[in-house]
Parts: C-alpha cells; structure tokens; sequence
C-alpha cells in the first residue's frame, strides 16, 4: 500500500501524498519528538520533513528506500529544529490525574531514573540524540543507521559509542549531583 | 541509576514511552503547501541526484583512482576551455536597461535578457561559520541583478537541507538560504530570464558526508521589485 502511494505521489498526485503523510506521520512525530522532547518543536519538524518530502520525491529513483528518506529527513529537521531553538524555555509534563496516587517503592525508583534519564538525556547533543533514538526507538541496526545519516558503518558505530558514553556520563554527574544535594539537605 | 548492564534495557524503555500519534496539524499545513504547489513538469528530472544515492557505492577500490583521475581530467579540460575562451569577468554588476519592464512580468519566458548579451557572471565567496570554503558563480540571465554578496549566517544548521529559502529582505533584495556539508562546494546560480525562476547547482560531497550541514546565504539585489513567495528554486 505505501510504495502504491510512493509512487503515485511522485507523480504528483495530491490525494495520494494526503493518504501517504496520514501513514508516516505518526512514525515522523514520534521519532522527532524523542530527539526534541518537545511537542511543538517535534510538530514543526515533522511540517517540514512532508513538505520536503512532497517537494524532493521525484528525486527518489527507488520506492522502496522511501522509509530510509524519510528518518534520514525527519533526523536532519529534528536536529534543524533544536539548533535553531534559542527560546531556551524547557517543556512541562503533565501528570495523569490519579498523580495524588502514592506510588510503590520500586516506582519511586523508576520516576527517578525516567526524570535522571530526562535531564542525561537533554544534555546531549542533538545528533547525539539522534543516534541514540534511531538504535533504541527505532531499532535501527548499525547499517541501517550509517544508512539513514549517510555516513560510513565504522563512524556511525564510533558515534554510538561516543553517545552512550556522553549520556552515562550525564547520568553519572546527575546522580553525584543528586546525592551532593540529599547530604546538605 | 541502573547497572551499565541494564542501561540499554532501561533506555530502550525510556524512549518508548511518549506519543506514537503525530497531532493533525502539521500535516494539514503540508498537505495544504502540497495542494498550493503542484509539481511543475520537469523535463530534466532524470538528470537531478537521488537523495539516496552514495557515491562509489557498487565501485570496487580500483575503479576510485578511475574516477578521480577521469574527474580531474574533466577539470583541466574545462580550465584549458575557459583559457582559450577568455576569462569570464569575476565581478560584473550590469546596470539595468532603461527599456526594462519595471515590473514583474506573470509569464515567465515573457521576459527576456533586456541587455540582449551574455549573461553576466558574480563570484560570490560565501561567509560560512565552519568548513572549507563555499562559493557561488552567479548567472543572471534577467539582466535584472544589481548585486550579489554573502550573508552572515550563524554556527550551526538552521536552514532546512533539501531546499532554498527566500525571503524578502526589502522589495528590491532577496535572501537565499539553505544547508549542505561543510566541504569545498562551488555552486552556480542561474537566474533565468524571469528573475523569479532560479536553479542553484550544488556539486555532491564526496569527501566528507555528514548528517549535520552547515548555513549558506545568498543577498540578491535587483533593479526591480521581487516577490520572495513568488520565487521557485530548482536545487540540482
């Protein structure tokens, strides 16, 4: 069904690209919004990643590279979007409204380590972030992410590494800063 | 937090949580620029890279010093062809003619070179925050382009990397931007008979590929009121 409608938006076809933004988007946004970690940044991103991809798919000589485009796309715009964030404003998360419920211990704990990843997770570059998502969200091999940003398999891997290392490290400062707190209090 | 042996595990799980369901705006603004944009039929589409595409892919490592040899010869025949030809003048700022239409003509091959001679070359040595050098040979074929200078753009890529932005900077100046790799690029922009009509020519990469570029902008000035949304720019 998606390479029919690859093929026919190519064409130009205006009801097929309607039907085939419909099928990737939600893909798109939820790759972008876990680089940006922002709805209204990763919203943007995803606006600019189908207008480029409705103006540059005559360019695509096989449909079936299409998925590969488009998270080599909707990466380049994440990233985009992010560098040209200068708002420096930081995103709210909402609790669910039973919040008032007293978690569990071991729930304690996984808050914790979701609100320590948040911050480790924040302090890394965009294309850090990037890498990072398309390996353990999109489940992304080696090759296949080499692939999507366009670089050779050895240097996409030394990018990985260089990435889980940085966000440990995050992690690492962010605990050490934690518990500096917890004995002052 | 965890053990560095349930890091992956622990991420993995992070990254999971959050939306899978993109909202139904930004869509509808690129279905809606898809619909107020039809494709105009291009005759030369074939000729354009696939964005996919990678160099050498397929070429085993004794066809490389093939390839570069036979492009290096191409770049001394094309040098020894300029020499006998002439040097093309670096900097030209053609005066608009009086009998030019002061404005925009709506048929774009209504309005032909009003000075009836060559096109006129501009080298414009771009101002870029990283990289090698970038420059841009500027082909107007409108008579109709005053001046043409860099911009100074910011470290990083603000600019999408598959197209040109145009903005107006006043009535009679545009602003081209847009991303590539940080390498040596020498590009060509040619304006068409009808200013409004671009193609900017950009050489592929092959030395360094990256997924990050870096910002390009281009200040146009003309001898005529320009309408930056009415601008289309073909990216070869």
């Amino acid at each position: 069904m998606q390479r029919d409608l690859v093929e026919r938006a190519r064409r130009g076809e205006t009801e097929a690209f309607d039907a085939l933004a419909r099928l990737v988007s939600g893909r798109l946004f939820a790759v972008a919004y876990r680089i940006l970690r922002d709805h209204y940044l990763a919203e943007d991103a995803v606006q600019q990643t189908l207008i480029t991809i409705w103006n540059e798919l005559p360019r695509l000589r096989e449909p079936d590279r299409f998925d590969a485009w488009t998270y080599r796309l909707i990466v380049r715009s994440s990233v985009a979007e992010a560098r040209r964030e200068r708002r420096g404003g930081t995103s709210i998360q909402l609790l669910p409204e039973d919040a008032d419920v007293s978690p569990a211990p071991d729930q304690y704990r996984a808050v914790a380590d979701r609100d320590q990843l948040e911050r480790g997770f924040r302090r890394l570059t965009p294309e850090q972030r990037a890498i990072l998502v398309l390996q353990h969200y999109a489940g992304q091999s080696l090759a296949e992410i080499a692939d999507v940003l366009g670089i050779p398999v050895g240097t996409a891997g030394s990018r990985l590494h260089y990435a889980t290392r940085a966000l440990r490290a995050a992690l690492e400062a962010d605990g050490r800063n934690v518990a500096a707190e917890g004995r002052l209090a | 937090m965890t053990t560095l042996n349930d890091f992956d595990r622990v991420l993995g799980e992070w990254l999971n949580e959050g939306p899978n369901r993109a909202p139904d705006r930004p869509v509808d603004l690129a279905v809606e620029h898809a619909r107020s944009h039809p494709r105009r039929p291009d005759l030369i589409g074939f000729l354009r890279p696939d964005p996919m595409a990678r160099p050498f892919r397929g070429l085993g490592m004794g066809l490389r010093p093939a390839m570069i040899l036979a492009t290096l010869a191409l770049l001394l025949a094309a040098v020894v062809a300029i020499g006998v030809g002439g040097p093309k003048p670096s900097v030209v700022l053609p005066n608009p003619s009086p009998s030019a239409s002061p404005s925009l003509s709506p048929n774009p091959s209504s309005s032909p070179n009003p000075t009836g001679t060559a096109p006129a070359g501009i080298l414009v040595d771009l101002t870029v925050a990283a990289g090698q050098p970038q420059t841009v040979d500027v082909i107007d074929e409108s008579g109709t382009l005053n001046e043409a200078s860099s911009g100074s753009p910011t470290d990083g890529q603000g600019f999408p990397s598959d197209t040109v932005e145009v903005t107006n900077i006043d009535a009679n100046t545009l602003q081209l931007g847009w991303a590539g790799f940080p390498c040596r690029t020498d590009h060509e922009l040619r304006i068409g008979s009808d200013p409004r009509v671009m193609t900017l020519v950009r050489p592929p990469c092959d030395s360094v590929t990256d997924s990050i570029g870096i910002d390009r902008i281009l200040i146009l000035r003309f001898s005529e009121p320009i309408v930056a949304a009415e601008v289309a720019i073909t990216i070869q």
